[in-house]
């Protein structure tokens, strides 16, 4: 028999469930579970435990290599990781279906329609989450070692996990988010698998300033810093605020990961030079006392 | 990416038959005693640039004046790049010193490689020393107008030589104009002839920063030295001879194999030759300030000779038929470079940073890293320690022996090199 999507969406209740289970287990052949013997448990449990093993193995060896090689490699190691899960999870996965299950065709299809049935109702949120986790193997919205924003959350990617992503915050705390969010929010990814990420400095001045004296030091800090990617261009560019002028120096450190220190060290540089220079800075101006009283 | 990993493997599987083969002949001989090594180290220091250095110099130079003093638009720049490891102002210094009909009369208004000590004054330094002479002329420099003014080629004569444009500029805000105001006074002065040495990664960096290649479009790259230069070259150092490290065991294992298929020929036959001086080039990337240092490294004594009283490197009466057999026999085995130590990450930035401006001080040093002196002296230390670095007369600069691995170590940390 074939399950229909008005079936299944007609099925809203845990009430309804039971029957529509019933249903489909008529097309189930007699033995769709294997025996289960001491011998199958033991195997399947031993099975479990080496894929286990076998993830945390892959896990620690990936990151140890990754933060050994050179840092042009680093993003290639650890971005096998979650492919190595997926093949052991999948090799896992296969041998237990095969030790404990009959898998005719017939018990085939209908397996699936329940197994769907019993996702959708059971495991909704985490099928889709390991389901996004799969396409986004593959149409790669981010990647281990990418720097990437989902909701108010902006961070390095540090873990690949079968039901969301692990996120490191600039304040070093490990945000998990599920891989379902891709379906649904905007994802910023700031190298998208390359080593170099943009980042963008800001710098404010009164609207006085000389602006060729402010974006000539803007370039000289960035061709100074001993972080900045040459290779990458450099760019400064500027806005008019009311308060005053907004200064925006784009360029690129060797390694996102120095993000954080690389703007620190612009502006420490910047700023010498902009001591030297005796350049103005936006002032605030009180609010008139009259508006007070 | 590939070729980074191609050049780390092809390096590594160097290091490692070189060694296998040093080990081999080691125990039959020994390192030279310090007062060799101090005789050959002067004698190295005091060894003209490579023939090829010389003969490249010197057609790049003539055919390049010549253009300028018969064609009115002709560049009046010649710029020569060497590896970050050659002493560039010294090769072209001794190349035009060299030179028995040389160009003209050539001035040196820039002290040779000593950086200025505040480098933010740079530009007023520079056009201090140049004031000096009567042939710039400084005046308008800042203005395009110049650049057509009195072009009669009858004064064109006058060569200035900049031997090292590394000690023109340092790496922080303002640390370039200088580089800046000597390029326009360059182009300002096109009765001048320029001849600017410069470190290939210094160039890429000012290329990068102040787009010196669109003003100085004649630019000559040292060539690579290849094996028969290089012997022809250190043949003038001392006797020696080559150990071919063959053992008369049969090979027993696939590295037997590999050693004994690279090395099984006599003693000083010309395979042997070969093979120990392409290796030599191959090693050193055909720098010759590399090459020679390797080289050295790699010379033994016999133990018995370290016993005897040492004959001299050279005969009193020079290298004749007949004192030939008096001068010290050095034995070469095969060159292995020093093992690079495990560097973090602040060693590689002060070290690219060293390679950029060549020898430099500490104060300038922390400047251009953008820290205090005291900060950067931890690394400084532990550098020296592991004699990755060296210091003479107060300034910091690579080993030359480790700038192959550390080339390769840095191309694979993403740092932007003299060529990609």
């Amino acid at each position: 028999m074939t399950l229909g999507l008005e079936t299944i969406y007609s099925v809203a209740t845990p009430a309804k469930f039971t029957p529509v289970l019933a249903q489909m287990g008529e097309s189930l052949s007699d033995k769709l579970s294997a025996d289960f013997t001491l011998q199958k448990t033991l195997k399947g449990l031993v099975t479990v435990i080496i894929a286990a093993a076998a993830i945390a193995i892959a896990q620690f060896i990936t990151n140890w290599i990754s933060e050994r090689v050179p840092r042009r490699f680093r993003l290639v190691v650890k971005q096998s990781l979650p492919f190595v899960k997926g093949i052991i999870l999948l090799t896992a996965i296969a041998y237990l279906v095969g030790l404990f299950l009959d898998l005719s065709q017939t018990n085939l299809f209908a397996l699936t329609g329940t197994t769907a049935v019993a996702l959708g109702f059971a495991f909704k949120d985490y099928a889709s989450s390991v389901i996004a986790g799969f396409v986004a193997l593959f149409e790669a919205p981010y990647r281990v070692g990418d720097r990437i924003q989902i909701g108010e959350y902006y961070g390095e990617v540090v873990g690949y996990g079968l039901r969301g992503i692990r996120l490191q915050t600039p304040g070093d705390d490990v945000v998990t988010i599920p891989h379902n969010k891709t379906w649904t929010e905007a994802i910023s990814n700031a190298n998208a698998g390359q080593l170099e990420a943009q980042v963008a400095t800001d710098f404010y001045f009164g609207h006085q300033v000389d602006v060729d004296q402010v974006t000539q030091i803007l370039r000289q800090a960035a061709y100074s810093s001993k972080y900045t990617q040459l290779k990458s261009p450099i760019l400064v560019v500027m806005e008019e605020q009311l308060w005053g002028t907004q200064f925006k120096l784009r360029s690129y450190p060797m390694d996102a990961r120095d993000e954080f220190v690389y703007k620190t060290d612009l502006i420490r540089r910047s700023k010498a030079a902009f001591a030297r220079c005796d350049l103005p800075y936006p002032e605030l101006k009180t609010i008139n006392d009259g508006a007070s009283q | 990416m590939a070729q980074a990993f191609l050049d780390s493997v092809k390096q590594q599987l160097f290091s490692w038959f070189a060694r296998a083969q040093a080990a081999d002949v080691d125990p039959d001989l020994a390192d030279l005693p310090d007062g060799v090594q101090a005789q050959l180290t002067q004698k190295i220091q005091a060894l003209p640039p490579p023939e090829i250095y010389q003969t490249t110099i010197r057609d790049a130079l003539t055919t390049a004046i010549q253009a300028w003093q018969h064609n009115a638009d002709a560049s009046n720049t010649l710029v020569i790049l060497a590896s970050p490891t050659e002493a560039i102002a010294d090769v072209l210094k001794s190349s035009l010193d060299r030179w028995p009909d040389g160009p003209g009369q050539t001035i040196m208004p820039l002290p040779c490689g000593r950086r200025s000590p505040n480098p933010l004054a740079m530009a007023q330094q520079i056009q201090q020393a140049l004031e000096a002479y009567e042939q710039i002329d400084l005046s308008g420099v800042d203005s395009a107008d110049g650049l057509d003014s009195d072009l009669s080629l009858d004064r064109r004569t006058t060569l200035v030589i900049v031997p090292a444009l590394e000690a023109c500029f340092l790496r922080c805000i303002g640390g370039w104009n200088g580089v800046e105001y000597l390029r326009d006074v360059a182009l300002h002065n096109r009765d001048c002839f320029w001849v600017i040495g410069c470190n290939r990664l210094a160039w890429r960096f000012l290329d990068a920063a102040c787009q010196l290649s669109a003003y100085f479009d004649q630019v000559t790259i040292l060539p690579k030295v290849d094996g028969d230069m290089l012997r022809d070259w250190l043949a003038s150092l001392g006797k020696t001879v080559i150990e071919s490290g063959q053992r008369e065991n049969s090979p027993k294992s696939w590295r037997d194999l590999i050693r004994t298929a690279a090395v099984n020929v006599d003693d000083n036959s010309e395979d042997s030759q070969q093979l120990y001086w392409n290796s030599l080039v191959t090693q050193s990337l055909g720098v010759a300030a590399i090459a020679v240092r390797l080289w050295q490294s790699s010379l033994r004594l016999k133990p018995e000779q370290l016993n005897a009283e040492l004959p001299p490197l050279d005969p009193p009466d020079g290298d004749t038929a007949e004192t030939a057999g008096d001068r010290l026999l050095l034995h070469e085995i095969a060159p292995a470079l020093p093992k690079l130590p495990k560097l973090t990450s602040p060693d590689r930035y002060l070290l690219h940073a060293l390679l950029i401006h060549g020898p430099m001080t500490r104060a300038h040093l922390a400047l251009s890293l953008g820290e205090s002196e005291r900060q950067t002296q931890a690394s400084i230390q532990k550098l020296l320690r592991e004699q990755v670095i060296a210091q003479r007369s107060g300034r910091l600069a690579v080993q030359v022996l480790h700038y192959p691995k550390l080339r390769t170590d840095l191309a694979s940390n993403n740092f932007f090199l003299e060529e990609d």
